[in-house]
C-alpha cells in the first residue's frame, strides 16, 4: 500500500470491483464505531460483535446501491443499527448499557477528576445512564449518536434515516424526556426509599 | 443525588452525557476485517430476501433444497402481484415451513408496551413526528388506543394499540384487542413482505374501493429498508391481518375480528 492512506471513496470503488482486501481496510477503519453502535442498540457485547460483522457483510453486498458522494460511516451505521435491532428483538429484551467496572468501583474523591466529574460523581452518572436505558429507542439513539459516539448532526440524521433539519429538535425532545424521567425517578426514590 | 442531576443546565447535562459515554462498558474491539473478508470470499451472493427468509424459517445456511423451495415461493408471490392486485409496497410470499414466534416478554407497563412498537406518545405527538397524515378509526364503540411512534421505517411509523373489550375480542397478546399500524411505503419499492404459512389463507378484498389483503393466522412481516435489506417483524398478535393503502400510506390492522368487522373499522379511518 502507498504511503498515504486511501480515501474512503477510493477503497469503496475498489471494493465494488471485487477487491475484498480494500473492503477489509474499510472494515478496520470503522469496526470500532460499528461495534459501539451495535452495543448501544443491542446492549450486550456478543450481539454487538455479531451484528457488526453481519452488517459489514451486508454493506459490501449493498455497495452497488451506495451513492458514491455520500459519507460511508453513517450509511454503514444505519445497517449496523438495523442488524443489532433485529438481534435484540429476536431475544425479546431491552438494551441495558452499563458503565465500566473500573469506573464504577473508583472511590469518589479520586485524584484529578475531569471537568465533568467535578460537576457530577460516578453514582449520579449511574443514575443518568439508568434513565437513558429506560428511554424509547429513538430517544436513546439520538442521544447515543450525538453524545456517546460523537457523530455530527448531519451524520446522526443519515444514520437515523431522518431529514438533517430534524436532529436538533429530536435531540432537545429527547433531553426534555430524559429530564422528566429523572424527576420521576427522584419522586419514586423519595416514596420507595430506594 | 438525583436532585443535582435535575438542576443541571442543558450544557452541563450534555457534558455529563459525554462523560457517561466515555465510561460506557463498550466491548473490546475485535478485528473483524479477516472474518468479514473470509465470508465475502466463501459465501456466494444470495438474494437478500432469500437469505433472510431462510433465517426466519430456521435455516441459518440455506441449502439448495430450501433455496429451490423459496424460489418457488418468490414466483408465487410474483403471480399474486401479476394477478392484478397490488397494495403499494406489499408482496406476499407463501412459505413452506412454520416458525415458532419468540415468546413475548412479560413486563409491566402500558398496553402494547412489549410489542416493540417504539416510543409511547400522545396522538398529537405522533402526528408531529411522522411525515404523513395520521388517521384513526372512527367506528363506534372502540376504546381509546395507546399510541406508539417509531423512526423506523423512514418517514416514521405510528402504531395504535386498542385494549380488548366488548367491541374487540382478545388476541394472543395479553389485554390487546387490536393493533393498527400506519407508515409510508415508497413508490416502486416492494416495501413490506409477508411470509405466510401454507396452512393460512390469503384473500383479496377491498377497503373503501381499493385492493387489500386479508390474511388469517400467524405470519412474519419483512420491511424492506432504504438499502433493500429486509427487516424482520415478528408476528405480534397472532391474529388476522388486513393490509391496505391510502395514498402513499400503507395500513395494517391486526385483531381477532372477523373479515367484515375489520374492513368496517378500516373504512372508518379518517
Amino acid at each position: 500500500m502507498e504511503g498515504r492512506p486511501l480515501e474512503d471513496a477510493e477503497l469503496i470503488e475498489r471494493a465494488r470491483r471485487g477487491d475484498t482486501g480494500s473492503y477489509g481496510e474499510l472494515v478496520r477503519r470503522y469496526q470500532e464505531v460499528a461495534v459501539r453502535t451495535a452495543y448501544v442498540v443491542a446492549g450486550n457485547a456478543a450481539d454487538a460483535e455479531e451484528a457488526a460483522q453481519e452488517a459489514f457483510v451486508k454493506a459490501y453486498r449493498a455497495l452497488v446501491r451506495f451513492r458514491g458522494d455520500a459519507p460511508f460511516r453513517p450509511w454503514l451505521l444505519a445497517i449496523v443499527a438495523n442488524e443489532a435491532r433485529n438481534r435484540r428483538r429476536a431475544a425479546g429484551r431491552q438494551a441495558a448499557l452499563a458503565l465500566r467496572v473500573s469506573e464504577r468501583d473508583r472511590p469518589s474523591g479520586d485524584a484529578a477528576p475531569s471537568p465533568e466529574e467535578a460537576v457530577l460523581g460516578t453514582e449520579e452518572r449511574e443514575l443518568l445512564l439508568a434513565a437513558v436505558n429506560r428511554m424509547g429507542e429513538s430517544d436513546r439513539m439520538v442521544i447515543a449518536y450525538r453524545f456517546f459516539l460523537d457523530l455530527s448532526e448531519r451524520e446522526t440524521a443519515e444514520a437515523l434515516g431522518v431529514p438533517p433539519g430534524t436532529v436538533k429538535s429530536r435531540l432537545s425532545r429527547a433531553l426534555r424526556r430524559l429530564r422528566a424521567r429523572l424527576a420521576a425517578d427522584r419522586a419514586g426514590e423519595g416514596a420507595g426509599g430506594g | 443525588m438525583a436532585d443535582r442531576l435535575e438542576s443541571l443546565s442543558d450544557r452541563e447535562l450534555e457534558a455529563t452525557l459525554v462523560a457517561v459515554g466515555r465510561d460506557l462498558a463498550f466491548p473490546e474491539i475485535p478485528d473483524l476485517a479477516a472474518a468479514v473478508v473470509r465470508r465475502l470470499e466463501e459465501e456466494p451472493v444470495r438474494a437478500p430476501v432469500l437469505e433472510r427468509a431462510a433465517q426466519v424459517l430456521g435455516f441459518r445456511r440455506p441449502g439448495r433444497r430450501l433455496a429451490l423451495a423459496l424460489a418457488a415461493v418468490l414466483i408465487l408471490g410474483g403471480a399474486a402481484v401479476a394477478g392484478g392486485l397490488l397494495v403499494r409496497g406489499v408482496r406476499i410470499l407463501i412459505a413452506p415451513e412454520t416458525t415458532t414466534p419468540p415468546p413475548s416478554p412479560t413486563v409491566s407497563g402500558p398496553i402494547g408496551g412489549t410489542l416493540f412498537l417504539g416510543d409511547e406518545v400522545t396522538l398529537a405527538q405522533a402526528r408531529q413526528q411522522v411525515d404523513f397524515e395520521v388517521v384513526v378509526p372512527t367506528a363506534a364503540g372502540l376504546p381509546e388506543p395507546v399510541a406508539y411512534v417509531d423512526d423506523d421505517p423512514s418517514g416514521g411509523r405510528v402504531s395504535l394499540v386498542y385494549p380488548a373489550g366488548p367491541a374487540l375480542p382478545r388476541t394472543s397478546e395479553t389485554g390487546v384487542g387490536m393493533l393498527v399500524m400506519e407508515f409510508r411505503a415508497r413508490i416502486d419499492v416492494p416495501f413490506l413482505e409477508k411470509v405466510v404459512h401454507e396452512a393460512e389463507r390469503v384473500e383479496e378484498v377491498e377497503v373503501g374501493g381499493t385492493p387489500a389483503y386479508w390474511i388469517e393466522g400467524e405470519h412474519t412481516v419483512f420491511y424492506l429498508d432504504e438499502l433493500g435489506q429486509p427487516v424482520e417483524e415478528r408476528s405480534r398478535l397472532a391474529g388476522n391481518t388486513l393490509l391496505w393503502q391510502r395514498g402513499q400510506v400503507t395500513f395494517r390492522l391486526e385483531s381477532a375480528l372477523s373479515k367484515e368487522e375489520a374492513i368496517r373499522i378500516a373504512e372508518s379511518m379518517r
